[in-house]
């Protein structure tokens, strides 16, 4: 099981009469780079968070990791005649 | 009878699975019980090729047209799901079981280990789930 967690995204809106369509890579890797710092500060309160509703933190984190890494290769796909979406994890 | 024969057919009986599925399910086992007895040293497990679960629907909304949805979930989603359960609170996991109970689902997630998952996956291989009306088409499957 890959611990990769995904790196792009992409979401892509199909045109419709209403309005024009849009297709976007999403660099999810920035947003991780992002929130790194904040998770680092976020993570005394997660241990605090687990020891209280007696949770493994340690555990907790691998679960966690484990779904975000398992993400990759999701593809969602809506099309009705108000609008078309899709959406792939890399 | 064997171990995975009564759970398809308790499964019949509760009314989980139709005639057809259950048929499909007793097929597969008949068909490949070498597979399933051999392990992962003689040769590689069937689940390990099942790569995504494909939800398709196709349905005709209204006076609008027609709707698709085609949904790909990645199997190690749901290895990674089971692990989740493993992190579950003991009083939150027999509320869970005891709700899943109410339901018709006599499972104890305790017991659900990535082991039996690829027990489930493997039977999910040869599983198709088709409904058919004048209004909609669903699907699901295994790729």
């Amino acid at each position: 099981m890959s611990l990769m967690p995904p790196l792009f995204m992409i979401v892509h809106i199909l045109p419709t009469r209403a309005r024009r369509g849009l297709r976007l890579w999403v660099p999810v890797f920035l947003i991780w780079i992002l929130l790194a710092p904040f998770l680092l500060v976020l993570l005394p309160v997660f241990f605090v968070i687990c020891a209280a509703i007696d949770l493994h933190p340690f555990e907790t984190l691998a679960a966690f990791f484990a779904v975000l890494g398992s993400l990759n290769g999701t593809h969602v796909e809506v099309e009705s005649p108000d609008a078309a979406v899709f959406i792939h994890v890399y | 009878m064997s171990e995975n024969r009564r759970q398809v057919l308790e499964m019949l009986a509760s009314g989980r699975i139709t005639a057809n599925e259950a048929e499909r399910l007793l097929a597969a086992l008949e068909r490949a019980p070498e597979t399933l007895v051999a392990g992962p040293a003689a040769e590689p497990r069937r689940a390990d090729r099942i790569k995504y679960l494909r939800v398709v629907v196709d349905a005709l909304d209204g006076h609008d047209g027609p709707t698709k949805v085609n949904v790909r979930v990645p199997m190690q989603l749901l290895r990674a799901g089971v692990k989740l359960t493993s992190i579950i609170p003991a009083r939150a996991r027999t509320e869970v079981n005891e709700a899943l109970r109410k339901q018709g689902i006599d499972v104890d997630i305790a017991k659900l280990t990535p082991e039996s998952l690829e027990d489930i996956l493997e039977q999910l291989r040869d599983l198709e789930v088709g409904v058919d009306n004048e209004r909609a088409k669903v699907r699901v499957f295994c790729e």
